[in-house]
């Protein structure tokens, strides 16, 4: 579906990253997984198509709806949460009460039903968050760009958020791209990870986690996401 | 209201003393009139002093409002194009160093004497707080918001009124309350020499050494520009209150 073919990216003249070659599926959930500052951002905006690549190409099926979170919720303060989830409707078509229904849906998905009418300065960071996944998901997106999201979380709230996105995936199986430099939380959310080249190993590596379908709640206590875990922080400092 | 109690204590009670100060003859009220002698000048002189307060107000007013409708319109077409704000914004910062009082007679030589030059005047000092605290603001937006309305596939007009006009709001707004005591500056610069308004009235009245008449003019600028502040303040209040930026 979607494909990078010898893809570059530079910057005036240092390269950030070369001869990237990878495949994905409708409905993969797909990490990529590497070190602050290695490109992990500039990479997930190429595929967004709000940046461009400098070699390769990159081919996209054609009428993608996407939908983008960043690291920060990136809520407009001047609007009441409902109006900054309907930022997210890009359809010109849709009729004002048919958005209303689809605002009030989606904000009941991500726990903020009774939240509509208040500002992003009456919210808690957790709350914002969820805001600005509502607005990425709102009108079935098949395409979700997120940019460490949970990062600036506390854990008990990464926690239930990575669980509720979890479950959301398996229920619509859109394609996620979802970028973190945390190796718990790429074995936890997604099927494949892509790992930028870190310590010894030089080459951009595709791995397939092969996870077995577990519940969200009960995977992160499960030996087979520690072995995970471990074996690919071990890979990551080239001691696999 | 309570913000203004220590000044309004300090100035009632200054306007005391010296009222106090006149009446036992240790006070010049050829250096200073009390409130009481500016109060009488004003009635003596009701017909005189308010014509002239209502065509300096007008001025400001509509000054003013130019000075936002021109610099607000010139900082949109600048951020949309870069290479005119480049062409024209050097210019800009330029003539904001040439103080208004070297330029006011080009203008009456340019326009005459009449309201337009004085407008002129006003326009030309009050225009560029808006201008550049627009362009400050425009700059300023966050780079991830632009992305996201360009993710959701909003097109430019949409991006300009429901994103970077709003979310500079704050900083169009401080603009214009510099500009607003600025146009008041401006409007008397001109009718100083333009003739008309409280500038004409204060520059007649130096001539025949009439104190009493402008401190009168100067109360009548003051009050002129607390009413554009509290105009500003109904406006900004409006504002924020019915949010016309709804997506
Ligand atoms: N627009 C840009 N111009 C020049 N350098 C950039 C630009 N964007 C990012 N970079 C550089 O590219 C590198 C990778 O940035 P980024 O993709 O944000 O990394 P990550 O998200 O993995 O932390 C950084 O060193 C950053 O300085
Ligand atoms: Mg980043």
């Amino acid at each position: 579906m979607l494909e990078l073919k010898n893809a570059g990216k530079k910057f005036d003249s240092r390269w950030l990253f070369k001869n990237l070659n990878f495949q994905t599926q409708t409905g993969d959930f797909i990490s990529i997984l590497g070190p602050s500052g290695c490109g992990k951002s500039t990479l997930l905006r190429i595929l967004a198509e709000l940046d461009t690549l400098s070699e390769g190409s990159l081919t996209q099926p054609a009428n993608t709806n996407p939908g983008f979170v960043f690291q920060e919720s990136c809520l407009l303060p001047w609007l009441t949460v409902s109006e900054n989830v309907g930022i997210g409707i890009s359809s010109k078509t849709i009729s004002l009460s048919e958005k209303q229904e689809q605002v009030q849906s989606i904000l009941k998905t991500v726990k903020l039903k009774e939240s509509g009418g208040l500002f992003p300065h009456q919210l808690s960071g957790g709350m914002k968050m969820r805001v600005s996944i509502a607005r990425a998901l709102i009108n079935n997106k098949s395409v979700l760009f997120m940019d460490e999201p949970f990062a600036a979380l506390d854990d008990f709230i990464r926690f239930e958020l990575q669980e509720e996105l979890l479950d959301y995936w398996k229920q619509h199986k859109m394609t996620v791209f979802f970028v973190t430099h945390s190796v718990n939380e790429s074995v936890f959310l997604s099927q494949k990870l892509w790992l930028f080249p870190q310590g010894n190993q030089q080459e951009f590596k595709e791995l397939d986690l092969q996870k077995k379908d577990f519940h969200p709640q009960q995977y992160r206590q499960s030996p087979e996401y520690f072995r995970l875990v471990t074996d690919i922080s071990d890979r990551l400092r080239g001691r696999a | 209201m309570k913000q203004f109690l220590p000044t309004s204590i300090l100035v009632t009670a200054i306007t005391i003393a010296i009222e106090v100060l006149n009446k036992m003859g240790m006070w010049d009220p050829q250096l200073i009139p009390p409130a009481s002698v500016i109060f009488d000048t004003i009635q003596e002189n009701q017909e005189a002093f308010f014509s002239a307060f209502w065509d300096t107000a007008r001025l400001s007013f509509q000054s003013l409002f130019l000075s936002f409708i021109l610099g607000f319109t010139l900082a949109i077409i600048f951020s949309l194009n870069d290479w005119i704000k480049r062409a024209i914004f050097p210019l800009a910062i330029f003539f904001q160093t040439v103080p208004i009082i070297a330029i006011a007679p080009l203008l009456v030589i340019y326009l005459g004497y009449g309201p337009q030059t004085i407008i002129a005047s006003a326009v030309f000092v009050s225009i560029f707080p808006i201008l550049a605290s627009t362009l400050v603001g425009l700059d300023t937006i966050n780079k991830n918001l632009l992305e996201l309305f360009q993710v959701y596939q909003r097109s430019r007009l949409q991006t300009l009124f429901y994103l970077k006009i709003p979310g500079s709001y704050h900083y169009i707004f401080a603009g214009l309350r510099i500009s607003s005591g600025l146009a008041v500056i401006g409007v008397v610069a001109g009718e100083f020499v333009a003739g008309g308004g409280l500038g004409s009235l204060i520059d007649t009245s130096r001539t025949q050494q009439r104190i009493d008449l402008v401190f009168a003019a100067l109360i009548g600028l003051a009050v002129i520009g607390l009413l554009q502040i509290m105009l500003l303040n109904i406006i900004n209040l409006l504002i924020t209150r019915y949010r016309p930026f709804k997506l």
